[in-house]
């Protein structure tokens, strides 16, 4: 095999901090809302991600066949998923532990309420009268 | 021709974002706490690109389908776009299978105990 692991490397830290985060959000899961909130939140962003790393094979294989990205072949390892380079299946991976993570632990932690419809959001509070003392 | 790459992502993502409004998977769900991630992943692949086209790994190929305005040497303008898309559609999986991923687990955890 010609070329290098250049490209492969340079996902490196980008994955390994999209894990992280991954895993601050399942502990931070977790004790919001228990173990099965948890299990929910990873196994979705899981399927999330087998199902992006298919659209990606396709969506890559027409962008890289247009000649709207091109490589260096001393810089990446060679392995191709049809047109496009192996490494570029990192994106996905890295979309699917980083995003879902952030969106659980932007959370705003108010109980159980958060995945039913929006009806209950409003406290039962009377309005706020504006500007009492200016 | 100039502009097509960006005119089909623009269709991919009105795409997911009506499918974001009808089922109120993403932006339709949380506005804020979207926009926050929206941002959050665009930062961080633009870093992985700018890191990669700084290494020399990847580059604009030969074609006619890019509009030619560059956000930074190599970086097209359609490639913030190519990142909107693929951080939104990632959203609206994990939007789309949350509910249905409990219901399965709920109903795998009952079929174990009876």
């Amino acid at each position: 095999m010609t070329g290098s692991a250049t490209y492969a490397l340079l996902a490196v830290p980008f994955l390994a901090f999209a894990a992280l985060v991954a895993v601050a959000a399942g502990a931070v899961s977790a004790r919001r809302r228990g173990a099965g909130a948890r299990r929910v939140g990873s196994v979705s962003a899981a399927v999330a991600g087998v199902v992006l790393l298919v659209m990606t094979a396709v969506f890559n294989n027409v962008i890289v066949g247009l000649g709207v990205v091109a490589y260096d072949d001393a810089l990446i390892s060679g392995a191709r998923v049809g047109l496009f380079p192996v490494e570029d299946l990192a994106y996905a991976i890295g979309a699917a532990l980083l995003l879902p993570a952030c969106w659980v632990l932007f959370d705003r932690p108010r109980g159980t309420r958060d995945e039913r419809p929006v009806r209950s959001e409003r406290p039962n509070q009377p309005p706020r009268r504006p500007e009492e003392t200016p | 021709m100039p502009g097509a790459y960006l005119a089909g992502l623009l269709v991919s993502i009105a795409g997911i974002a009506v499918l974001d409004a009808r089922y109120r998977l993403f932006f339709w769900r949380s506005p804020l706490r979207a926009a926050a991630v929206m941002v959050i992943g665009l930062v961080f692949f633009l870093v992985w690109d700018v890191a990669g086209v700084h290494l020399g790994i990847f580059f604009i190929g030969r074609n006619d389908l890019l509009t030619g305005v560059l956000l930074a040497p190599e970086v097209p303008l359609e490639e913030v776009f190519f990142l909107v898309l693929l951080c939104w559609t990632t959203m609206d999986l994990f939007g789309a299978l949350r509910p249905v991923v409990a219901r399965r687990l709920d109903r795998a955890d009952e079929g174990r105990r009876s």
